[in-house]
């Protein structure tokens, strides 16, 4: 439904990083934002979220990936190196916290906190969908 | 006898008073003469390039200043990568809604995969003027 309604154009998802895992968890956000700047930051958040258990999350790991996708591996490398995101992720955990996240995974619609349970969540939408399109209308 | 004692005894004196003087004109003079010179020269020679340094580096300065300049202009004229940039602190203001705004106006649609269609930038998927926006926290682990 969250599919049909972005590509409907009614509605946007957005992804924010809140790292409660530690290191690895910090590594691997950091690494597809590193994949971001070559265009391929939707690559990577898949390969974690969807592979992640089966894959790595280690250097050899991302650099696995990043070739896979045909990534700049000197650019990546030195991403990495920098941790040239590092603030990034700092005020996204930052953002998070004031906006009263605490656990992951976290849901907000129209800013205003999202049921846990999926299928509250998917009536929540649905009642802003209906609400949108009422007022569009 | 005693004249021509005295003549030449003061023949004598006059040719070395003559030559002292001589002598004392040319070592006295000469070396003030020399180390003024040697003095301007020098002043000359540390002021002049000082001078032309220090000029050298004012329009080095001057150039990098406006090198700067142009360097600043052509960067102001750089929305897309600004937006990059401008998205981090539009995190910390809070305003969930304006970053991925800047985002989504550098995205890209792309013709095939899992968003084949879908106007997609880092961390945003969708138009940016949808009326309703889910955000996700969450964390790869």
């Amino acid at each position: 439904m969250i599919e049909e309604a972005v590509r409907s154009g009614l509605a946007r998802y957005e992804y924010r990083h809140f790292i409660v895992f530690g290191a690895a968890s910090q590594f691997a956000a950091m690494a597809t934002e590193c994949a971001g700047d070559q265009g391929a930051w939707w690559e990577f958040k898949d390969a974690y979220m969807l592979e992640g258990l089966a894959r790595s999350f280690t250097r050899a790991g991302a650099l696995d990936l990043a070739r896979a996708e045909g990534l700049d591996l000197d650019r990546f490398s030195q991403c990495l190196d920098d941790e040239a995101h590092a603030d990034r992720l700092l005020q996204m955990r930052q953002q998070a916290i004031a906006d009263g996240v605490t656990g992951t995974p976290t849901f907000r619609v129209n800013d205003r906190p999202g049921a846990r349970a999926i299928d509250a969540l998917l009536e929540q939408i649905r009642a802003a969908a209906e609400a949108a399109e009422s007022a569009g209308s | 006898m005693t004249k021509t004692i005295t003549v030449l005894v003061v023949s004598m004196l006059a040719v070395a008073l003559f030559l002292s003087a001589c002598g004392s004109d040319d070592a006295q003079p000469s070396a003030t003469s020399r180390s003024v010179p040697a003095d301007q020269s020098a002043q000359t020679d540390q002021s002049d390039p000082a001078q032309s340094y220090q000029a050298g580096n004012t329009q080095s300065v001057e150039e990098s200043q406006s090198a700067d300049a142009e360097q600043q202009a052509p960067s102001s004229d750089q929305p897309a990568q600004q937006s990059t940039t401008d998205d981090q602190p539009s995190d910390a203001d809070g305003s969930a809604g304006d970053q991925p705004e800047q985002e989504a106006m550098v995205g890209q649609i792309p013709d095939s995969g899992p968003y084949a269609g879908i106007l997609i930038n880092r961390h945003v998927l969708g138009d940016p003027n949808a009326a309703i926006v889910i955000t996700e926290y969450s964390d790869f682990l």
